[in-house]
């Protein structure tokens, strides 16, 4: 398949489903901190969890990542998560 | 008028072309998202929240790192309530007009620094915001 339109359907496919990112994402680990990143392109980061004392960085990267590809895989538009009425959201 | 009940439209961004790897994509003009006010918008492969808090404007990806909820479509930007030992416990609020709740569960991040309030250790990636023309755009 094309790239260009491999991109183009994965983006339509995440707008269609509401989620945040076309692709799956992946864990970048570096020695001050740990970078979720999208898979595609690893210096493109959405989320940083500072390595620093007791806090689990590691842990929460991957459980992100994991949560995340899995409903990619799935097809999860995470309606069954909310736990606010619809017209909290900003869409509602 | 509420300036959340404004910006209620999602829609994708214009790309606007850029230099080298970076990428810039319009949001929306100006007088569409006024101070108080954010909108979802899709940039590329992904979807950002772009804020106007007090007249500065913010962008920041739309995915909650505690269950990759849609961190940034709470309707309402809000303060936040702590307490310490340099407040005798007493609660205070801070950070009013200035923090985003996301809908799934909760969790609540400030806005300008993208940190999450619960977790400091925690950023969101903050995107560069300007204006061209009135019109607000996002650089990734």
């Amino acid at each position: 398949m094309n790239v260009d339109r491999e991109a183009a359907e994965q983006i339509l496919l995440s707008q269609v489903l509401g989620l945040a990112v076309a692709g799956p994402l992946a864990v970048v680990d570096t020695e001050a901190a740990i970078f979720v990143v999208l898979a595609e392109d690893q210096q493109d980061w959405l989320v940083r969890f500072e390595k620093d004392g007791q806090f689990p960085a590691a842990e929460w990267a991957h459980h992100m990542v994991d949560v995340y590809n899995d409903r990619l895989r799935r097809g999860d538009t995470g309606d069954r998560w909310q736990a606010r009425p619809p017209g909290m959201h900003l869409d509602g | 008028m509420d300036p959340a009940e404004s910006t209620v439209e999602a829609g994708a961004v214009k790309s606007a072309g850029g230099t080298g790897s970076a990428r810039e994509f319009e949001v929306c003009p100006v007088d569409q998202l006024p101070p108080g006010g954010h909108v979802i918008r899709q940039a590329g492969n992904r979807q950002l929240g772009v804020f106007n808090v007090d007249g500065e404007y913010y962008a920041l990806p739309n995915i909650c790192p505690h269950q990759t909820g849609p961190a940034c479509q709470g309707k309402y930007l809000v303060g936040a309530v702590r307490a310490g030992e340099d407040t005798d416990w007493i609660p205070e609020w801070i950070f009013d007009g200035q923090v985003m709740v996301c809908p799934w569960h909760g969790l609540e991040y400030h806005v300008p620094t993208g940190k999450c309030l619960a977790f400091p250790n925690i950023s969101l990636r903050r995107y560069h915001v300007f204006v061209r023309d009135d019109m607000i755009m996002v650089r990734l």
